[in-house]
């Protein structure tokens, strides 16, 4: 993708607005380049699947964790998920809480980034709780 | 090992080198300040036994007021002596570093997983079509050949061969400067998890000899030119804490150094936007293909394994980012480059774990797609975008000022380009001749660096090299032009 995203949390048009300036960007670089393979690789399928990929994959960045909360809980986030996704309803519920925020929450709340924020701590603290069971258990 | 598997080896081994060696000398366009330098001590040496700086075999180059680590500097002069002295040459020894790391993954893996070759195989074939690994090896980076040194350094103490593996890792000291940190806390790892199989004897002549090795280096590092760069790039020394309660500040300072290390685990550094420096990525693409997250989390329970493998991916995650956590900028994916072998090798266990031919057909057609976007990205896109980064401009502004400099008894050169005098030797200067100008005190001749024309005062026939967006009093000669066709300098007659 030829320009970037700055910031955090896109939203849809954000994304639909990325992929018409990354396309733009991407086919003028390729002048004289056949018109097939300029349609094979610089397409709105394809921008589209990674751009809006990488608005999902924010939520389970580390980075994100860290600037959302604090690093320091950052291990302890990652603990929490893995726990959690091994119940299929909470796996369901972690795969689904970005698109409810992405599509949904931040057109209702447009300053979501408390929720998010006591998201993340909870499920720290899960981390933790299970940090804790397995250090008492051994 | 069958027939069959040995010609996967060697395709995979090929394609790893056309990967990195494919118009090496042309992309990336042009050579950068620190490969110009590279090459022109390199080439010094080999002529005079001098570098650039007129000392004597050096172990430590000076260069732009900070200190080069010796192995890559001489590697480079082998080359220049087979190859002259091109971008080719300067980049040979990390494309070369590239090939033999991932020759090195496949016999590494191999040590633990024999009885099928398939898991070795495939974690040699992803490492060799890595963007991450591809990027620096196509670039005269001493970080790349750390890497091999590190790797080549974990297969020899993993087959007991452990005063030589001492020898390679102390090798990587005089490599590039993150070994400090990375190799240092890797040898302690590697004892940590040793086999009890090995004589204390042995370990202790092994670490004998790495001590004797590493003198020089240390010595070297606490000294105040060995700290110059450490200290430039230190990232505790540009963060200004917003507390003034020292235990406040000390938490910050952790606070800080971790958000840098986690950045190197960043989704959208690893997979999607890698790292935005132009000699560091694409831009567009990640360090590691996007289709490859499932199978890095999937691959993730290698590291839960009691082999040693296991063990020794787990602690190299761990360590590899922390050179680059403590400089700056961040995150940083040269610093960080050790990460690749892990990622690599854990992705292709999860790869291996694919049980269903079509998921197998479907993940082999994505895998082409993205390894096709990222060639058609990388020789079609990356070269119009980072041409700056990488010092376009200067190999057609020395030629075009060959053609000048009898007539004119003065060539200034712009002080927005300080670093342009490496281009000059690079690409215009025999060492003996540069050597004989320094003892008569001429430096380079009619050509003068750092000043601008209003500096200069009246002086007969002057050629003034300007940037592209000065105008000079003068008479415009010619214009010297970047690859995307916009100009990158002018020559005038003032």
């Amino acid at each position: 993708m030829g320009v970037v995203a700055q910031g955090f949390f896109c939203s849809t048009e954000g994304i639909i607005q990325h992929i018409f300036q990354s396309l733009l960007a991407d086919i003028t670089n390729d002048v004289g380049v056949s018109f097939i393979i300029i349609r094979f690789l610089h397409n709105k399928l394809i921008y589209g699947l990674i751009l809006s990929f990488r608005c999902y994959l924010q939520f389970f960045d580390p980075y994100v964790f860290a600037v959302t909360t604090t690093s320091f809980i950052v291990p302890l986030i990652y603990m929490g998920l893995f726990k959690l996704a091994k119940n299929k309803f909470f796996l369901l519920v972690i795969l689904l809480f970005p698109l409810f925020i992405i599509l949904l929450l931040r057109r209702i709340i447009p300053d979501f980034y408390p929720i998010l924020k006591i998201y993340y701590i909870l499920i720290a603290l899960y981390g933790l709780l299970t940090f804790l069971a397995i250090r008492i258990n051994r | 090992m069958s027939k069959g598997w040995w010609l996967l080896l060697i395709f995979i081994i090929v394609l790893s080198g056309v990967l990195r060696l494919y118009k090496l000398s042309d992309i990336p366009v042009g050579l950068y300040a620190d490969e110009a330098s590279i090459g022109y001590n390199a080439y010094s040496i080999l002529k005079t036994g001098r570098d650039e700086h007129g000392f004597f075999f050096p172990l430590w180059f000076r260069a732009f007021g900070e200190y080069k680590l010796p192995v890559y500097i001489y590697l480079t002069g082998i080359s220049e002596y087979v190859f002259g002295k091109n971008e080719f040459a300067v980049r040979f020894s990390s494309a070369v570093a590239g090939v033999l790391s991932t020759i090195f993954i496949f016999f590494l893996v191999d040590c633990f997983f024999s009885k099928s070759h398939k898991f070795s195989l495939l974690s040699s074939f992803l490492f060799s079509i890595m963007p991450w690994s591809i990027q620096f090896s196509r670039g005269g980076f001493e970080a790349n050949l750390m890497l091999f040194f590190i790797l080549l350094g974990i297969y020899l103490f993993v087959n007991g061969r452990i005063i030589s593996s001492f020898i390679v890792l102390a090798l990587s000291f005089y490599t590039y400067n993150a070994a400090r940190i990375i190799t240092s806390l890797l040898i302690l790892i590697l004892f940590f998890l040793k086999e009890r199989s090995i004589s204390i004897k042995k370990n202790i002549v092994a670490l004998f000899i790495l001590i004797i090795l590493i003198i020089p280096f240390l010595i070297f590092s606490i000294s105040s030119e060995g700290l110059t760069r450490a200290l430039s790039v230190n990232y505790f020394y540009s963060f200004t804490p917003k507390n003034s309660i020292s235990l406040v500040r000390y938490f910050e300072y952790v606070e800080g150094f971790l958000r840098n290390y986690f950045q190197h685990f960043s989704l959208d550094f690893l997979f999607i936007s890698g790292d935005q420096h132009g000699r560091h990525g694409v831009r567009a693409l990640g360090l590691l293909y996007i289709w490859q997250i499932p199978f890095l989390i999937s691959g993730l329970s290698i590291l839960k394994s009691e082999k040693f493998l296991g063990k020794i991916l787990a602690w190299l995650l761990i360590i590899a980012p922390i050179a680059a956590a403590v400089s700056t900028p961040n995150p940083h994916a040269l610093r960080s480059l050790v990460l690749v072998v892990p990622l690599s090798i854990i992705v292709a266990y999860g790869l291996a774990k694919i049980r269903l031919f079509f998921i197998k057909i479907g993940v082999v057609l994505i895998a082409v797609y993205f390894l096709v976007f990222y060639l058609h990205i990388y020789y079609r896109h990356y070269p119009k975008i980072t041409y700056l980064d990488w010092g376009d401009g200067y190999k057609k502004l020395y030629s075009s000022l060959a053609k000048y400099k009898d007539k004119y008894t003065k060539i200034v050169i712009n002080k927005e380009y300080p670093q342009s005098y490496i281009y000059l030797l690079f690409y215009a200067y025999e060492p003996e001749r540069y050597h004989n100008q320094i003892k008569r005190g001429e430096i380079f001749g009619n050509y003068v660096f750092g000043v601008n024309e209003q500096t200069l005062g009246k002086i007969d026939k002057l050629l003034y090299v300007s940037g592209p967006n000065d105008n000079v009093e003068g008479r415009l000669l010619e214009n010297i032009y970047f690859i995307d066709n916009n100009i990158a300098f002018k020559i005038w007659e003032l």
